[in-house]
């Protein structure tokens, strides 16, 4: 293919209008910016139906914001709102980016705020237009983003349901992660609660809730949320349990005897994509103690004991086992107790809820 | 110059058309939508096109690919209104076709000697 010399760039010369003809323009866009003022509360009423429906990540709403507040960022630059323009951006940065991950609502509420603001700024001041070289970037927004000091660097949930609990892992938290978000729950039914509502970088969730315990909620929570990481903190001493929580899917398991520096070490491994056990922990899981760290409890029941295990879960007594078996009471209750050990339970009735819960029985 | 304004915001038409004939003296015409677009630039041969980027249905870059595919339009300059391109952007959409691209929020006041400014350009490096 030839090449042809490329052509040498006219100077571009801003030609004089007639002084009419500004005037008509000028006119003209302050009808347009009157238009604009008088329905702007109710268009950043409606981007923020459209941030929260998004939150359901369903692919409507988030298109239909994308689009809205694309046009907002055009038209409001183009007739001398450059704030808003910017902060529409970063809004719709956000949505763009809710394609791959889920839509931030925390985030998106904060950027209809800063919409809202912003209006306030540039209604103050003359019109001005930003030159072509000043106008924003896709990557420019992402970091006033980034930058937004009223935006927080990190959103944790705490779930425990003792109020001064709470309140102590906040202040804590609050130092170490400056401009962190917090929100609270005191039970299961709140922290699906805030879940719903919006969008967590982690969850910290107490072992023992009134009602539904930690450890079902972690699973439940897993089954919903599969990629939020949640750190479990427990009264408990380092036992099996860290072993049940961590299989669970919690990233990480921590007694609230810990040291506030290792709570911020924890946390700070988990968001990192890590997961946290502590060093005390860790030696136990590697020296065994008992335990098998990649098979589930009732896989490490011998086969009597996994037998003895599924007729108390159907409801069995003891008697009634050991005439199925054709073994004597005395050692029935000898392989209950080992099979209680194993699946680290109390009762028979948690026997049966755990052979429930994993589909042991039907 | 007649200009044909392709975008689906109102607003943004509306500025663009008093901009473009406040300021530049231009005769524009407007359209909704990529389809119209195309039928209007069919039966008005404008001397440039301006096309928003993003717009529902036939976007800008499928609009341009349909106008560059008919006779009655191949040859006619367009522009793009589209958000802050880097370099790669502005290389992908001239190899396209198109004239050059214009970064909205634009200034009002100074967008019809840009138009001009690119509608030139592109008539010099036509051979």
């Amino acid at each position: 293919m030839k090449t042809l010399p490329l052509p040498l760039r006219k100077a571009r010369v801003r030609r004089a209008a007639p002084a009419s003809s500004v005037h008509a323009l000028q006119l003209a866009l302050d009808e347009t910016r009157q238009r604009f003022v008088a329905t702007f509360d109710a268009q950043c009423d409606f981007i923020g139906i459209l941030v929260e429906q998004a939150v359901s990540g369903r692919t409507g709403p988030i298109v239909a914001l994308t689009q809205v507040i694309h046009q907002l960022k055009g038209l409001a630059g183009s007739i001398g709102f450059p704030t808003i323009s910017t902060r529409a951006f970063e809004l719709e940065q956000l949505a763009r980016g809710a394609g791959r991950c889920p839509f931030d609502s925390l985030r998106g509420r904060w950027a209809v705020d800063a919409i809202r603001r912003a209006f306030a700024r540039d209604l103050a001041s003359p019109p001005s237009w930003p030159t072509p070289a000043a106008v924003p970037t896709a990557r420019d927004a992402k970091r006033l983003i980034a930058e937004d000091a009223s935006v927080p660097t990190v959103r944790v949930l705490i779930v425990d349901d003792h109020t001064i609990v709470r309140c102590g892992l906040r202040a804590l938290l609050a130092n170490e992660f400056r401009g962190a978000a917090f929100g609270e729950a005191a039970d299961a039914r709140q922290a699906f609660a805030q879940l719903r509502k919006t969008q967590w970088d982690i969850v910290l969730l107490d072992v023992t809730l009134p009602g539904k315990s930690g450890l079902e909620l972690l699973k439940e929570l897993r089954a919903e949320w599969p990629l939020l990481p949640v750190l479990v903190l427990s009264g408990h001493p380092e036992d099996q349990f860290a072993v049940r929580v961590l299989k669970a899917g919690a990233g990480g398991y921590l007694t609230k005897e810990s040291a506030p520096e290792e709570l911020a070490k924890a946390i700070h491994k988990i968001l990192d994509g890590g997961r946290y056990v502590s060093p005390a922990l860790a030696e136990k899981l590697v020296l065994g103690a008992g335990t098998d760290f990649t098979r589930t409890p009732h896989e490490m029941l011998s086969d009597r004991e996994y037998a003895v295990m599924a007729l108390i879960a159907s409801g069995k007594t003891v008697k009634e086992i050991g005439d199925e078996l054709s073994l004597g009471a005395k050692t029935i209750s000898t392989y209950r107790a080992r099979v209680l050990e194993k699946l680290n339970v109390k009762t028979s009735a948690e026997v049966v809820q755990y052979a429930i819960r994993n589909g042991l029985v039907t | 110059m007649k200009v044909l304004v392709i975008d689906d915001d109102a607003d943004i038409r509306s500025i663009v058309q008093m901009s473009l004939s406040h300021m530049g003296g231009m005769d524009v015409i407007q359209a909704v939508s990529g389809v119209e677009g195309v039928q209007k630039a069919r039966e008005e041969t404008p001397d440039v096109i301006l096309l928003d980027m993003m717009m529902p249905g036939m976007d800008g870059v499928a609009t341009l690919a349909v106008l560059r595919s008919q006779p009655a339009t191949a040859m006619t300059p367009v522009i793009f209104l589209t958000a802050k391109a880097g370099e790669h952007e502005v290389e992908r959409l001239t190899a396209l076709g198109a004239a050059g691209l214009l970064v909205k929020p634009f200034d009002p006041r100074t967008l019809s000697d840009d138009v001009r400014a690119l509608v030139e350009d592109s008539r010099d490096s036509v051979p």
